[in-house]
């Protein structure tokens, strides 16, 4: 019993980082209704960039930390101009593949920044842990879990409080309509992207921080997590991203714990493509896919 | 040729056949990123046909792909009610399940007082057909482009049938198609089905040509190349997967001082590329365009 | 030909239909009217099986079809147009209305993979005479999606009647036309569709209804509060109360 609570709650706390990626897939995906692949590579990237400055110019950790976070965005605005903003709306396909092959580009760049496979990341926090009863907290697994709470907090406060929020979420209830209301879609595109590469940039510092360690494929894991735990919660579903990261994180550590590691990422696909064929809009998402809202929608 | 050629060439005819079949199923309207998994399934299944049971090669061939083909059936029949994106990743969902399952499988006989048999990680080593019958590499890579052959003439054929017209149908408009009398639920799994037993070839022969297969082969990133290939040679014709393939297994590969910066190249040409032709380099439109001006040519001639 | 007994939908809290009673004869053409949002597509939708009634039953000829899926109630001469046309974009003229006909052939899988126009799959002299009489033939070998939008719907109504129907719907023919346009969309379905065949249309413009239609019925609010011969109902309270109630009187 008190192995299952521990176990879940680690999985929640590991849930956490993932809860942060599905957020950003979430949110591109309910302003642009397509999907970022190099979402994961961004990051990466991102973080390389900080490592490189870290292992070639012995800069602080600080200034890693904000160099990551900038050059996330940037690389973000990258991916969103070429991938995005220049392929025209219906052509989904094209989008997504083009983010694609864009994360191939990513990968290299970063492999030719820093060519051997794993070098260590600086922590802004040094490892610790403490003990609650008969649970044992990682100091760095629960600052992920506060950092997780605050930016929740903080992009509520955003989308829910200011004139940005209001525009973005007309945005992605209907990009057309927005549009005839005098908002630019565009830009307002451009700016979730950067805010999304930022809140990626912060979770990928803090997950990499917890591993201590980086390597190129770091952005794979990062995409896939993400885009499971969205699935899970429900696609453009904000509180669905933060549910379906939980859920993945408890899910992966009991399977961890009771199975052994060979089952960990077998659980996780497995709880994906059951929940896509029994429930497919996922935990929070309506069920959009009944064929009446198909033809409601084109007939 | 010297053997590296003959690899690459190999090399591309195989991972054609996965490009062939995500071009199948772009036909039909849906996005998979599972099609290396019946690719890696068939590699497996032929394998144990021909090291662990002594079967011939083109048994082995036909239970891969039928192998490949059944399955692929299955996942089409319970992932009916998905498209677009949900398809997409019950696709990639299920192809990482079969991998991570693949990883874990230890079934070995003894052959000629050896172990031979999938072994989890560690891959499936000796499947030596070709060893054994002393099939050259050159030899090998003809049957390879035989198949693949017959694979571009039946797809082309397809085309020009009734079935293409009814998958370009279900592609398109599936509503649409289905108030038009079609039972969109049987062409459905048997394009999902099809495409199964496309990639389950190229798997069969690939398990044959490496002699060992490892489930790391087939992760994603072999199922997405396979879908940019077709999309970038165009959804029009079935040429364009190959000149997809072309492109980045052959083109590049060729081109040695880019070496090391190849995806960032490639990547780049890519994305400026589908700026311009969102639906690849051959698209239908352009394709009705050439087939418009051979048939008056023809028709100017005759 | 066609009846409906209390055919039911509801989406959620919304009855789109409600109980609705509504026979169709042979060979009449009924005018199918109602302010917007009545559930006139709704209707259609669920005869057509693009999803099932919530309750009730449909029959057609004598079947019940209740239910069934949209192909088997295609298969069976229930043809249809959309309302927001929808054609397919990447294929020509000829081929969009050719392909209704040979999805209709059921060949077995060595049919399938004939080669397509071919004699075998479907009458492609048929799909020239149809063309022909909608004035279509010019853009034959022209992409859906790049004519305009009288000649789109035109097609659609084409497409319908390439496999010879009983009986047609028609959404909303004249859509978005000029008065010019729905007065040829008139002539078209007085001489080409409604002879020898059931049909029913919908439509906004009365100018149209009450130029092609023999019987007309009222939707508001998923209920139909009227049915009869076109001078009679366009003149019943009721009818007015429904259009001018809401401001979104029928332009006669
Ligand atoms: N799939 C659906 N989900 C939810 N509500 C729906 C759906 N389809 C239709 N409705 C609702 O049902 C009602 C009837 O819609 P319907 O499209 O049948 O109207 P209509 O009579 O065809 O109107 P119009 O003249 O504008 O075409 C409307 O209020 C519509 O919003
Ligand atoms: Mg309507």
């Amino acid at each position: 019993m008190i192995d299952f609570v521990q176990n879940t709650v680690d999985g929640m706390m590991f849930g956490s980082s993932y809860a942060l990626l599905a957020i950003g897939f979430t949110i591109i995906f309910g302003v642009m209704r397509r999907i970022n692949l190099s979402f994961g590579a961004t990051i990466m990237l991102g973080a390389y960039i900080g490592t490189w400055l870290h292992v070639h110019h012995q800069v602080s950790v600080w200034i890693v930390a904000l160099t990551t976070l900038a050059s996330t965005v940037l690389v973000g605005i990258y991916v969103e101009r070429l991938c995005f903003h220049a392929i025209r709306r219906s052509a989904v396909l094209a989008s997504m593949v083009s983010s694609f092959v864009i994360w191939m580009q990513l990968e290299e760049a970063a492999i030719h920044l820093l060519p051997e496979r794993t070098y260590a990341f600086p922590a802004l926090l040094a490892a610790g842990s403490f003990e609650l009863g008969p649970f044992l907290f990682r100091a760095e697994q629960t600052s992920m879990l506060i950092l997780a709470m605050i930016i929740v907090g903080v992009l509520h406060v955003l989308l829910y409080r200011t004139r940005f929020g209001l525009a973005l979420r007309a945005v992605s209830e209907n990009s057309l309509a927005a549009a005839y209301m005098g908002i630019n879609a565009a830009w307002v595109t451009l700016c979730a992207f950067a805010l999304v590469s930022l809140m990626g940039g912060v979770a990928g510092y803090a997950i990499l921080s917890t591993d201590a360690q980086i390597t190129p494929f770091f952005g794979l894991w990062a995409t896939f997590k993400g885009l499971i735990a969205m699935m899970l919660g429900g696609m453009g579903s904000l509180p669905g991203a933060i549910l379906g990261g939980l859920l993945l994180g408890v899910v992966e550590a009991h399977a961890l714990w009771y199975l052994g590691n060979e089952y960990k990422d077998l659980s996780a696909y497995l709880l994906l493509f059951g929940m896509l064929v029994l429930r497919p809009g996922g935990l929070m998402g309506q069920r959009i896919l009944s064929r009446e809202a198909l033809a409601f929608r084109r007939v | 040729m010297d053997d590296y050629v003959i690899t690459v060439l190999s090399n591309i005819g195989m991972i054609s056949f996965i490009a062939l079949s995500a071009y199948l199923l772009l036909l039909t309207g849906e996005i998979s990123f599972g099609q290396q998994a019946y690719f890696g399934l068939s590699a497996y299944a032929a394998g144990a046909a021909t090291a662990m049971f002594q079967l011939p090669i083109w048994a082995g061939i036909l239970v891969g792909a039928c192998v490949a083909g059944i399955i692929a059936m299955v996942v089409g029949a319970l992932t009916l009610q998905l498209s677009g994106l949900y398809f997409s990743v019950a696709t990639l969902a299920f192809a990482e399940m079969a991998r991570l399952i693949l990883l874990i499988v230890e079934i070995q006989v003894e052959v000629d007082g050896e172990m031979v048999g999938p072994e989890g990680a560690n891959g499936f080593h000796g499947i030596r057909w070709m060893f054994e019958r002393d099939i050259s590499l050159t030899e090998f890579m003809l049957l390879i482009y035989g198949l693949l052959a017959l694979t571009v003439i039946f797809l082309l054929l397809v085309e020009r049938s009734r079935l293409g017209s009814v998958l370009r149908m279900l592609g398109s408009d599936d509503l649409l198609a289905e108030m038009q009398g079609l039972n969109t639920v049987r062409y459905r799994i048997l394009a999902v089905g099809a495409a199964g037993v496309i990639a389950g070839v190229g798997g069969a022969l690939y398990a044959h040509f490496t002699t060992y297969v490892e489930p790391q082969f087939f992760n994603v990133m072999l199922g997405v190349h396979a879908l940019a290939y077709g999309l970038i040679g165009g959804l029009g014709t079935a040429f364009g997967p190959l000149i997809g393939v072309a492109i980045d297994v052959g083109f590049l590969e060729a081109i040695r001082f880019i070496q090391g910066y190849r995806m960032i190249v490639f990547g780049g040409l890519v994305a400026i590329l589908l700026i311009f032709m969102p639906r690849g380099i051959l698209d239908e439109e352009r394709v009705h365009r050439l087939k418009a001006v051979f048939s008056r040519r023809n028709h100017a001639r005759a | 030909m066609l009846a409906l007994r209390k055919v039911e939908k509801r989406f959620g809290a919304l009855a789109a239909l409600d109980r609705i009673d509504l026979e169709v004869a042979a060979g009449e053409v009924l005018g199918l009217i109602g302010p917007n949002g009545s559930g006139k597509t709704t209707l259609l939708n669920t005869v057509t099986g693009v999803y099932p009634p919530s309750g009730g039953r449909i029959s057609f000829q004598g079947a019940d079809i209740t239910g069934w899926r949209g192909h088997r109630i295609a298969r069976l001469g229930i043809a249809r147009t959309f309302q927001n046309i929808r054609l397919f974009p990447t294929m020509t003229v000829f081929q969009n209305v050719w392909a209704s006909q040979h999805s209709r052939v059921s060949g077995g899988l060595l049919g399938l993979l004939r080669s397509s126009p071919s004699r075998r799959c479907g009458d492609t002299g048929r799909v020239d005479e149809i063309l022909e009489l909608f004035g279509l033939l010019k853009d034959r070998e022209v992409l859906a999606k790049n004519l305009p939008l009288p000649a789109r719907r035109r097609l659609e109504v084409a497409r319908a009647l390439t496999t010879d129907p009983p009986l047609v719907f028609l959404d909303e023919p004249a859509g978005g036309m000029t008065p010019a346009e729905t007065a040829d969309m008139a002539r078209l379905i007085h001489e080409v569709v409604a002879p020898n065949r059931t049909c029913v249309v919908i439509e906004h413009k009365m100018a149209l209804i009450t130029g092609v239609c023999t019987r007309i019925c009222v939707l508001d609010f998923g209920r139909k509060i009227a049915e009869g011969l076109p001078g009679d109902v366009l003149a019943d309270a009721k009818v007015r109360e429904a259009y001018l109630g809401r401001d979104d009187a029928p332009d006669a």
